[in-house]
Formats: C-alpha cells, sequence, structure tokens
C-alpha cells in the first residue's frame, strides 16, 4: 500500500477513537447524572426544608460523576492533536483502542458513580440528620467506583504512547487494539459493582438501630468487599500489559 | 497487508481472543462481587451483632462467584502464550 | 519498563530432569521464612508475666488467628490453628515484601500460590477421607448423579486454579501498575501511595482471603 494510504487510514483510526471515547463514554455519566438530579428534586419536593442540603449533595455527586467524561475528553483530545503524526498502522489501532478502553470505562465508571450519589440525596431527604456519613460513604464510594477508570486511563496513555516500530506486522495491530478492549470493558463490572455496593452500604446506614454508630463498621466492610471486587478489572489490566508487552 | 500467513492469522485471531475473553469475562463477577459487598453492608445495618460472620460469608461468597473472571483469566494467558498456530 | 516480563531463571539438568528455577522467588522466599523464624525466636525470649508492646502484638495475632479458625471449624480447629497462623503470616509478608527496595514479592511468581493451593487441595482432601471414610468420600462425587462424576472432579482442581491464580493476578497486578506509573512520572511522587495501597491493603485483603479459603474448604469438606 503507499505511504499516503496507510496515514490516512491511521487518521481515520485515530478519528474514530476518539468519537468512541466520548460519544460512547458520554452516555453512562450522562444518564448517572440525570438520575442524581432527578433524584434530589423528588427529595425536595417530599422535603422542601432540606433544599439546599440537597442542592449542594447534588452537585457534590454530579461532580464527582463528571470525572469519567473528562478522563474521555482528555484522551479524544489527545487522539486529535497526534493525528499528525501518527504515520504507521499500528498507530491508528493503538488509538483506536485507546478510544474504546476510556469510552468503555467512562460508561461504566459514570454509571457506578451515580448510584451512590442518588443514594445519598434520597438519604439525605428523609434523615437529614445523617448528611455526614452519607456524604462521606458516597464520594468513598464514588472513588472507588473510578479506579478500574484510572486502570483503563492508564492503559490508553500507554496505547498512545509506546513507541511505535514501522515493521510491526498483524500480531502487534491485534494486540493493541485487543489491550483496548480487554482493559475497557474488563472495567465495566468493578465499577458498576462498586457503585452499588457504595449505595447498598448508605441503605444499610439509614436501617441500623443507632445509625450515628454505623458507619464504621459498615465502610470496613464495604471496603473490604470492594477491594476483592476490583480484582476483576486488576486481571483485565494484567491481561493488557501482557498484550502490550509481550507480543 | 500482504504476506499474512495462515499461522499468523490463527495466532492474531488469539490474541483478540484472549482480549475480549478478559474484557468480557471480567463484567459478570465485577458487578456480582459489588452486589455482595453491597448486601453485606445492608445487613450489618439491619443485624449489626453479625458484622464478623457477614464479612466472612461475604469473603468466601465473592471469592466463588470471583472463580469465573479467574477462568477467564486463565483462558486468556493460555491465548496468549500457548496458542502458537 | 521492560522488567516486568523479564523473568531471572536458572536451568538445572537433574537426573535427566530439566528444572526451571526463578532464583529471585527461591531466594526471596527463603528470606522470608528466615525473617519469620527470628521474628517467633524474638517474641518467645520476650514472654513474661507483665506483657511488653512486642508480646501484645503476638498475643493479639494469635488470639485473633485462634478466633478465626475455632469459628469457621469448630471441633478440628486445634489441628489446623498452627497451619492457619503459619499461612497467614507467611503470605502477609510476601505481599509486603516488596515494599522494600531492591526486594520482589515471591506471590508475584505464580509458582509460590500455585504450591500453597495444591497445599490446600492435598489437605482438603486427606482430611475429607479421614473425617468420612474413603467410601463416602468417593460417593459425594457422584453427588446429585452418577453422571455429574467428571464435572464434579474438575470442580475440585478448579478450586486450586482459581484460590491461586486470584493471589497471583492481584499482587501481579499491584507491581505493574507501581512500575508503570513509576515510569511515567518518573519515580516522583505517586509510588509510595501505590505501594502502601496495593503492597499494605490489597495484599493483606488478599492474604486473609487465601488463608479464609483454605480453612472454608477444610471445613466444608470434613461436614
Amino acid at each position: 500500500m503507499d505511504p499516503v494510504a496507510v496515514s490516512l487510514i491511521v487518521k481515520a483510526m485515530y478519528a474514530l477513537g476518539a468519537a468512541f471515547a466520548v460519544g460512547f463514554g458520554a452516555v453512562g455519566p450522562g444518564t448517572g447524572m440525570g438520575l442524581n438530579a432527578a433524584s434530589a428534586v423528588e427529595g425536595m419536593g417530599r422535603q422542601p426544608g432540606t433544599s439546599s442540603d440537597l442542592f449542594r449533595i447534588m452537585l457534590i455527586g454530579q461532580g464527582a460523576t463528571s470525572t469519567p467524561p473528562t478522563f474521555a475528553l482528555v484522551i479524544a483530545i489527545l487522539l486529535l492533536f497526534g493525528m499528525g503524526d501518527a504515520t504507521y498502522l499500528v498507530q491508528g489501532f493503538a488509538g483506536l483502542g485507546a478510544g474504546i478502553s476510556i469510552g468503555a470505562a467512562s460508561f461504566a465508571s459514570g454509571l457506578g458513580s451515580s448510584l451512590p450519589a442518588s443514594m445519598a440525596c434520597e438519604a439525605i431527604a428523609r434523615q437529614p440528620h445523617l448528611r455526614r456519613p452519607f456524604t462521606t460513604l458516597m464520594l468513598v464510594g464514588q472513588a472507588l467506583s473510578q479506579t478500574p477508570l484510572i486502570f483503563a486511563l492508564l492503559v490508553s496513555f500507554l496505547l498512545i504512547f509506546l513507541p511505535a516500530s514501522p515493521d510491526a506486522g498483524i500480531l502487534q495491530y491485534v494486540a493493541r487494539i485487543s489491550a483496548g478492549i480487554c482493559m475497557g470493558f474488563g472495567s465495566i463490572g468493578s465499577s458498576i459493582g462498586s457503585g452499588l455496593a457504595a449505595e447498598l452500604a448508605i441503605v444499610g446506614i439509614r436501617h441500623h438501630r443507632e445509625p450515628e454508630k454505623a458507619s464504621g463498621p459498615i465502610t470496613r466492610t464495604m471496603l473490604l468487599g470492594l477491594a476483592v471486587a476490583q480484582s476483576p478489572s486488576v486481571f483485565a489490566l494484567v491481561i493488557s500489559f501482557v498484550l502490550l508487552l509481550t507480543i | 497487508m500482504d504476506g499474512i500467513t495462515g499461522v499468523e492469522l490463527i495466532r492474531a485471531a488469539a490474541l483478540l481472543g484472549a482480549g475480549m475473553s478478559m474484557g468480557f469475562g471480567a463484567i459478570g463477577p465485577g458487578i456480582g462481587e459489588g452486589f455482595a459487598a453491597g448486601k453485606a453492608c445492608e445487613a450489618i445495618g439491619r443485624n449489626p451483632d453479625q458484622a464478623g460472620l457477614l464479612t466472612r460469608t461475604m469473603l468466601v461468597g465473592q471469592a466463588v462467584s470471583e472463580s469465573t473472571g479467574i477462568y477467564a483469566l486463565v483462558i486468556s494467558l493460555l491465548l496468549i502464550f500457548v496458542v502458537k498456530g | 519498563m521492560g522488567d516486568i516480563t523479564h523473568v531471572p531463571t536458572f536451568v538445572v539438568e537433574l537426573f535427566g530432569i530439566t528444572l526451571t528455577v526463578n532464583y529471585l522467588t527461591v531466594f526471596n522466599t527463603w528470606a522470608i521464612m528466615a525473617t519469620l523464624i527470628v521474628l517467633a525466636f524474638i517474641v518467645r525470649g520476650r514472654i513474661k508475666e507483665t506483657p511488653g508492646p512486642v508480646q501484645r502484638v503476638a498475643e493479639l495475632y494469635i488470639s485473633a488467628m485462634d478466633n478465626l479458625t475455632r469459628e469457621t471449624l469448630e471441633t478440628t480447629s486445634r489441628a489446623y490453628f498452627p497451619l492457619v497462623a503459619t499461612m497467614f503470616a507467611f503470605l502477609l509478608l510476601c505481599n509486603w515484601w516488596g515494599i522494600i527496595p531492591g526486594f520482589e514479592e515471591p506471590t508475584k511468581d505464580l509458582n509460590t500460590p500455585l504450591s500453597l493451593g495444591l497445599m490446600g487441595f492435598f489437605l482438603t482432601h486427606t482430611a475429607s477421607i479421614r473425617a468420612k471414610g474413603i467410601g463416602l468420600y468417593l460417593k459425594e462425587y457422584t453427588h446429585p448423579f452418577f453422571i455429574m462424576a467428571p464435572l464434579n472432579v474438575v470442580g475440585e482442581l478448579a478450586k486450586v486454579v482459581s484460590i491461586s491464580f486470584r493471589l497471583f493476578g492481584n499482587i501481579m497486578g499491584g507491581a505493574i501498575i507501581i512500575t508503570v506509573v513509576s515510569w511515567m512520572v518518573y519515580s516522583v511522587a505517586l509510588p509510595p501511595f501505590l505501594y502502601a495501597f496495593f503492597g499494605m491493603f490489597v495484599g493483606t485483603v488478599q492474604a486473609f482471603v487465601f488463608t479464609m479459603l483454605t480453612i472454608t474448604y477444610i471445613a466444608v469438606a470434613t461436614k
């Protein structure tokens, strides 16, 4: 194939990767932030006295939920501005892989981190005096739900910045895109699972006989459970690195 | 795209399969383990005296549900290192 | 960065069998065992009527492990308590070992978790045969139907795979993340925090899960 055609294909793949990153990656956080606002509004309707608290919590929760699409945007911008320098076909596959990785991860982690935020709004509307433990659990849950996203960001950066050789064969092409798919989809489960766990942990505090004393043991169990629940995404990271570095 | 041999094609397909195996295989155990952790927290809220028992049961249950993810990991490693085409 | 996939090995020819040995793993494992033995002797030398800080920590550890075994294994807990306490201490030290500069976690090598997993496998099945007798033990494989026997055998073997790959994958993943992030930020500020998270926290949880699963398998098999 002549070099002009190859560099055009590479540019097209970069554009596809950027489109997937933001296009797919914005679905989850967008839905999640909307649900979050819905539960805040519902709570305000039920308890108008708590509306200033709810508004603040909603904004904090949405702020944390908008981290995943921001990461996706960063990768998309890197891809769009790196387009000019990309010449080899292997870079095109790497760019597409980077987009898939951060796009799928952002989708899941946006959805996952909106779950505890919605539940926190609902819970604060009913038990406003417990807003401190609810907010803490919400933030811890959101941070944990975004750990797989950080792994995916790591893989995307590596895919973009790993040196490309002109004589890379089909094995390298496939390995790059496969590493992106592996990390992107591999982070979905852990992200949504962590969000679910934090959401149910807030429910747990609400049911406790003495809610003031509940947050310690419940947070401990949640952290222990989530350390185990993160391991599927760690396995995906291992496979991605093996694909990137040994092939 | 000249000169892709059949052996290379098989190996390339194996690499793609490895990524897909681990990627999609991690979805189920991740959600399941998170759900188990959340339900354990909820149960501790309802019955705080049983926190030790609940945490231990949660860990064992999560470990069992994680097995499917580990099978995906094993299959991926086999596809990468054993399939030579 | 290249050192992630590099495995330092030497090959031994022994009676016509070729053995490949990862000498770093062997060295680190022996160093950990030596540390444990020395620690045990230090604690033993300081046992007094009124416990000092070292003895208090040791007593805390022993009583926590004793409670754990008692609650899981009930009547047979005395027989397995030394195994459980030693295994958890060994795994804990293994997973924390990478924090010391220049050393590597032996659990990062699949052979360490796999051999511990195989040990647990043989222990479980001997305990099962001893508790039920060989007839009942074999009969359980045909549960619920006779046709299910191959599936039950595969299920037993899969336990070894899952328990050892879980530990290996988590420790290996942590090590990879630390190496890559250090490479990206030129070892500036982040790696100590990553060591604290992946070494201390994840390492402790995984050591606990491994020990807990081993005794749970034994408890289920002897019931």
